[in-house]
């Protein structure tokens, strides 16, 4: 059974552990078990149950995306979801407290289910992390509380974060929102919880289920404000974030009972039987395949990662590993400049980040074996021109005062080679506080880290950074797939303005595309990277012969741009995943999952056209050349033809 | 690619990555007999991939069966066997 529960001192300890997972799955099975469970509670010998979980790094990550993709009608929707319905009901009509102690990824219906709860304490551990994840990574409507329960404890405006915004947040930042009532230090967790259940027993710990509720200032006003954003996202996701914005509202209205439950009801199906949300199980499936690709293949050779996306995110990170509790595995060594964060970064030349010409490693063969021969999907060797020069003004000096942060860190002991140095290159991405927070787009990229791996056989980096919640990518070759995939974009639509077309028509089309982020935020995630990066990496993007006036063009997009007030342009965005194309082909990154995986975090790729490789099918290339204009570089055409006369798309 | 010589592949690919030792035959249901999960469906992939040569997405294939009682070895060999290049 998934839960095992004991019994001990009048406290029920229910412990899930499913079986044959790496992580904990609140399927139907452990529904059924719930419900049996809590209905067996006795006031009368029982004074508190505990909810916990046996896997350090996961109390609940998901429902089992398997059993959803079987949902296609409204009826399957309510039958197959009445028993998880009728589970948190009754662990919210539970007789005694009940206890969350969360300790790692508390994700989508596991924090629905913390909702239903009395009480929450959480470890302060890299892997716990409060996420709803049914918007951002399922185009779904969650089901399960979120809409009537998160708000009166943390406000509307923070829970329209984190049920529409993704916002993500770790223990001390739950603290501090009030969605948790206490943290320890991971440790010493279960002594934490066994003391924080001392006190529930005694009375000493308010319930935050039957608190007043703190809706905040003016919520239907906050909704309405979150109603003029959704205008602006991609027309993909308006019923979705509509219909989730409706349910808040009635909850901030006060009908959180019957109708509230039926209209949650028909709002799931609506989104669960689309076939966004179909399409994002998809990308759940190669997520999945990227994760256990880069556990078996992580072999930092060139000793050096890069980061990319969340800023804050990315900064936790840092932080975590110069001041917290080490990742298992990974032994700080010297910790980053003190002034990262608030410090513009520029980078030095020759470093890891920096695309120097002739880095260590550069021009290396593709490793041997490391996956399947000759497949499209990567694993060529990298194209004519994927090393040309830089253009003029690339890799200028860095100006007086700037520094190239590093982090050195020591990688064992679960090496089977031993301890070795990683450099880290600055994170994509700017910190919160550079000014440049009103040009992100609200949802933002995932924790992300590229590793640039020569060859491969040893899991413990990939690993290490995996249990502390980041997705990891692995790359080879003189370049990161990271920056190569953000050049080439930022080389379309620089190509886009300089031939006549306005930002206006250009941000369109990307909406159109799907994209929350926009030109100004892939601007932006170059930043750290420096003032000349983004010329740099589009420049590369041309194959070197970077057209005039390419830095004022790109100058030119750092700007918000109204979609209102531009036309209508399909042919940009067949355009706009031509110039992506060669990077999935030919990139750097070994495996066009983690090139999805890339697309996703960085550019925003969205999970409702399943992901990019996967989008980009022979036939779709082939229509899109058909009305692509001249201005498309001859290489990149060339690649795409070739791409689609051959007909072999990126996955079978 | 032969039937005999597809399903042979499947099957290699099906006993390496199921959560326990198994001898998979035609009409194995993956989650119901062999006990896959979304998770381990990634780890079918990969071994799939490491067979045919080229990176395996099954989301098309989970999608269309009827029910999840529905993905056998069977089908799952079917499905690779439409989606095979021709002459491969």
């Amino acid at each position: 059974m998934p839960f095992s529960p004991e019994e001990r001192d009048g406290v029920l300890w229910l412990t899930l552990e499913t079986p044959g997972a790496s992580v904990n799955i609140f399927n139907s099975a452990t529904a059924k078990q719930t419900l049996e469970l809590m209905r067996q509670v006795d006031p009368g010998r029982v004074r508190a149950v505990v909810i916990r979980s046996a896997k350090a790094t996961s109390f609940i990550n998901g429902a089992g995306v398997l059993l959803v993709t079987y949902v296609k009608t409204p009826e399957d929707v309510a039958a197959e979801s009445l028993p998880y319905r009728e589970a948190y009901a009754a662990v919210r009509a539970c007789p005694v407290p009940t206890v969350a102690a969360i300790q790692g990824s508390c994700w989508g219906c596991g924090l629905e289910l913390a909702l239903q709860c009395d009480h929450r304490i959480a470890a302060d551990d890299h892997g716990t992390q409060f996420r709803l994840t049914e918007m951002s990574d399922y185009v779904e409507v969650p089901l399960f509380g979120s809409t009537r329960f998160l708000a009166p404890v943390v406000g509307m405006r923070k829970a329209i974060d984190l049920l529409l915004w993704d916002d993500r947040w770790g223990a001390r930042r739950a603290l501090e929102e009030g969605l948790i009532q206490e943290v320890a230090a991971p440790a010493m967790f279960p002594e934490a919880v066994e003391a924080f259940v001392r006190r529930v027993v005694r009375g000493d710990v308010p319930s935050q289920k039957t608190a007043p509720p703190r809706l905040g200032p003016d919520p239907l006003a906050v909704i309405a404000e979150a109603r003029k954003k959704v205008e602006s996202i991609p027309p993909l996701y308006h019923r979705t974030f509509g219909d989730t914005l409706d349910l808040l509202e009635l909850a901030a209205r006060g009908e959180v009972g019957e109708e509230h439950a039926r209209r949650g009801l028909l709002a799931t199906t609506a989104s669960t039987t689309h076939p966004n949300a179909k399409a994002a199980y998809g990308m759940f499936h190669l997520r999945q395949t990227a994760a256990t690709l880069a556990m078996w293949g992580a072999q930092v050779d060139e000793h050096a990662i890069a980061l990319g996306g969340e800023g804050p995110g990315v900064l936790r990170f840092f932080e975590e590993l110069r001041k917290r509790q080490p990742l298992a595995g990974v032994r700080v060594l010297a910790a980053p400049p003190a002034d990262l964060i608030r410090a513009p970064v520029a980078h030095a030349p020759n470093s890891p980040g920096a695309h120097a010409p002739n880095s260590p490693g550069a021009h290396a063969p593709n490793s041997p074996g490391a996956h399947a021969p000759n497949s499209p999907g990567a694993h060529a060797p990298n194209s004519p021109g994927a090393h040309a020069p830089n253009p003029p003004g690339a890799h200028a000096p860095n100006p007086p005062g700037a520094h190239a942060p590093t982090l050195t860190i020591l990688v064992g002991p679960n090496d089977a080679r031993g301890a070795e140095d990683v450099e880290v290159s600055p994170p994509l991405f700017p910190p919160p506080d550079s000014g440049a927070d009103s040009l992100c787009w609200p949802i933002p990229g995932g924790p992300f880290v590229e590793l640039h791996a020569a060859r491969g056989a040893r899991s413990g980096l990939a690993h290490a950074l995996q249990r502390a919640g980041f997705q990891v990518a692995l790359s080879r070759g003189d370049a990161y797939g990271s920056h190569q995939l953000l050049g080439a974009a930022l080389a379309a639509l620089a190509s886009m303005l300089l031939d006549g077309e306005t930002p206006h028509t250009v941000d369109r089309a990307l909406r159109e595309l799907g994209l929350f982020r926009r030109a100004p935020a892939l601007l932006s995630s170059l930043r750290p990277l420096g003032a000349y990066a983004a010329v740099a990496l589009a420049g590369r993007a041309f194959g070197g012969q970077a057209p005039q006036g390419l830095a004022p063009a790109l100058a030119q997009l750092e700007a918000p741009a109204d979609f209102r007030a531009g036309r209508d342009a399909p042919g940009l965005i067949d355009e706009f995943l031509l110039w992506l194309l060669p990077v999935a082909l030919d990139g750097s990154f070994q495996h066009p999952s983690f090139v999805d995986l890339a697309a996703r975090e960085l550019l925003d790729f969205p999970v409702a056209r399943l992901s990019l490789c996967a989008h980009l099918t022979p036939d779709r290339v082939r229509r899109a050349l058909e009305g692509v204009p001249a201005r498309l570089p001859a290489r990149a055409r060339a690649r795409a033809e070739a791409y689609a006369g051959a007909g072999k798309g990126f996955y079978r | 690619m032969r039937d005999a010589e597809l399903m042979e592949k499947v099957v290699r690919a099906v006993r390496d990555s199921a959560p326990r030792p198994v001898d998979p035959e035609p009409a194995h249901r993956l989650v119901d007999d062999l006990g896959f999960d979304s998770l381990r469906m990634a780890s079918l992939a990969i071994a799939l991939e490491t067979e045919m040569g080229q990176p395996v997405l099954l989301n098309d294939w989970i999608a269309s069966a009827p029910s999840l009682s529905d993905l056998t070895v069977q089908s799952l060999a079917t499905h690779m066997a439409a989606n095979l290049e021709p002459g491969s």
